[in-house]
């Protein structure tokens, strides 16, 4: 069993608003990083309506409904997990943990698989063979490719999270019960999912042809 | 707490998937039958719908501490400025050649 309280904190409610204090001034961090590609992304879509609109044609979106069915629901399994913490249902945090587990490594395996495809079909910008001429397209696969690759990243950072929490939480070698560790897990890969909520749309559907 | 308890969690997280699993299906379908505005305005708001019951169902913001509150009210005031800045810069330029004059010469 792990020590719930730790210094310099006196009692386990302040140490509880300090994580959630911390971890939403994490949040907003991230919410301007991932702004400002979504204000490149605007930029370039209202300077270049064509070669955006062309470009996202070329992405493919049995694959994105795909990968956005499997989020969706991860945030569900998530967001289960911590009410079920809340509620001190040890087998159901484990459950819901390892179900938001196996939908994000899915996740990643059909973006792995997409990422092949967009390979094989030249949507890399720079290259000699890229598929579409009009101005602005090699610019739409740049913000495709950077955006989607540190959403990736955030991914597999919060994969790893979460599999450390499994694990220490069927060992009870972590304090969930009384920390905001459960919470503030489920607040990241919330945040995450919202980020693709908003990528989902601007690279698969708006403008499609 | 009783593990019998865990029904309606579960049946709770299952409804709230299958509304956001709804809007997204309306955002496809709108994508593919509608024209003009309709097809980027419907996506865009659906993605803000569904943002929101995350932001609401899941993150809990309106259950969180003034300070989280605070932080979060922060980040969308400053992607508000963001946003709202470059804009107003970008709107009111004069035209930029899509090329430099000169290229490929």
């Amino acid at each position: 069993m792990s020590e719930a309280l730790h210094e310099p904190f006196e009692d386990i409610s302040k140490q509880r608003s300090a994580e959630q204090a911390g971890i939403w001034i994490f949040l907003a961090s991230e919410v301007i990083f991932f702004g400002g590609l979504f204000l490149g992304y605007a930029v370039y879509r209202y300077r270049y309506p064509d070669g955006f609109a062309q470009a996202l044609a070329e992405t493919n979106l049995t694959l994105g409904v795909v990968n956005t069915i499997l989020l969706l629901c991860s945030s569900a399994t998530m967001a289960l997990s911590v009410w079920a913490g809340h509620a001190e249902m040890r087998r159901l945090v484990v459950l819901g943990l390892s179900a938001t587990l196996l939908l994000g490594c899915g996740f990643l395996g059909v973006k792995g698989f997409e990422y092949y495809e967009d390979i094989h079909h030249h949507l890399v910008p720079g290259h000699p063979e890229f598929p579409v001429e009009t101005i602005g397209a090699e610019m739409f696969f740049s913000l495709y490719w950077a955006m989607t690759a540190l959403h990736g990243v955030h991914m597999a950072i919060g994969l790893g999270l979460i599999g450390w929490t499994i694990l220490a939480v069927r060992g009870e070698r972590l304090a969930w019960r009384e920390t905001a560790h459960l919470h503030v897990v489920g607040l990241y890969w919330n945040l995450v999912d919202m980020v693709w909520i908003f990528l989902f749309p601007l690279l698969y559907l708006v403008g499609r042809m | 707490m009783a593990e019998h308890s865990a029904a309606p969690l579960i049946r709770k997280a299952a409804w709230l998937a299958l509304v956001m699993l709804l809007l997204m299906a309306c955002s496809v379908v709108s994508v593919l039958m509608l024209d003009g505005w309709l097809a980027v305005a419907v996506p865009l708001a659906v993605a803000v719908l569904t943002a929101t019951i995350v932001a609401l169902a899941f993150m809990e913001v309106q259950k969180a501490d003034v300070v989280s509150q605070i932080s979060a009210g922060v980040a969308v005031a400053f992607l508000g400025i963001l946003f709202a800045l470059t804009f107003a810069d970008e709107l009111t330029r004069a035209h930029i050649p899509p090329t430099f004059e000169g290229a490929g010469e």
